[in-house]
């Protein structure tokens, strides 16, 4: 009574990787996908990070100049309409 | 009140009546670029501008009233208009090479030694306006010159 011997199927024994080769496809399938979720949210371009006050009112300007914190523009003057408007919210009063 | 809350019904943007009437200033174009070219034409528009934006920093160290630097604002704004239709003229491909480069790179010089040679080039070559970096000890290549940055 003789048990069949339990024989590896390949001369380099791989077989232990392949749960580990799975995790690492998830993961960067996720961070992939999180990168290109975050570039839709941001028309296309990466997401900006560690941005400061400076970064901040710079980009409040360029919502002002061109409507959307991720256009730009590289025009000589100024649309009109920036002479008068901002970036303040107008809020109707309800209290 | 400075709770700095979020709007909660909001109906749009906020529009001022009228700017600056013209008898207070005499009315002058505002400078159309973003923060990107503006980034890029940084160190340019200090070595061509120089003598003007010195002049408005002293006057804004002198008070920090809106009112009283009026005039020198306008004669920076002035000096940076032109730079930006010189700059348009003759090297306006590299300059937008490199503003794109910039925007794409979270707005980071370092990511972008390579379009930015391209421009620095051609201003110097058209413009005759070298970059500079104020404060670079002596003897020390400037870090947008070195071949390899990362290197000791």
């Amino acid at each position: 009574m003789s048990a069949p011997a339990s024989r590896q199927r390949w001369l380099v024994p791989i077989q232990p990787l392949f749960p580990l080769m799975i995790i690492g496809v998830l993961g960067v399938t996720m961070r992939w996908g999180v990168k290109k979720y975050q570039e839709y949210e941001n028309w296309g371009k990466p997401k900006r990070w560690s941005v400061d006050r400076w970064d901040r009112r710079m980009m409040e300007r360029d919502s002002r100049l061109t409507g959307n914190v991720n256009f730009q523009r590289a025009e000589v003057e100024a649309p009109k309409e920036f002479l008068t408007n901002s970036a303040w919210e107008v809020e109707r009063p309800f209290m | 009140m400075t709770t700095h809350r979020e709007g909660v019904f909001v109906e749009g943007l906020w529009v001022e009546k009228e700017g600056l009437s013209s008898d207070v200033a005499p009315p002058v174009p505002e400078v159309g670029c973003t923060s990107a070219p503006l980034e890029s034409m940084s160190f340019h528009f200090a070595s061509y501008c120089k003598a003007y934006s010195e002049d408005y920093m002293l006057c804004k160290n002198e008070s920090q009233d809106p009112r009283h630097c009026l005039k020198e604002g306008r004669k920076v704004t002035r000096c940076a208009l032109d730079l930006i239709r010189k700059l348009k003229e003759n090297c306006d491909k590299e300059w937008t090479r490199h503003w794109e480069c910039l925007d794409v790179n979270n707005h980071q010089l370092f990511q972008c030694r390579k379009e930015e040679r391209e421009f620095n080039d051609c201003v110097f070559k058209k413009l005759g306006l070298t970059k500079t970096i104020p404060d670079t000890p002596e003897g020390q290549t400037p870090i947008h010159l070195k071949e390899k940055p990362l290197y000791k």
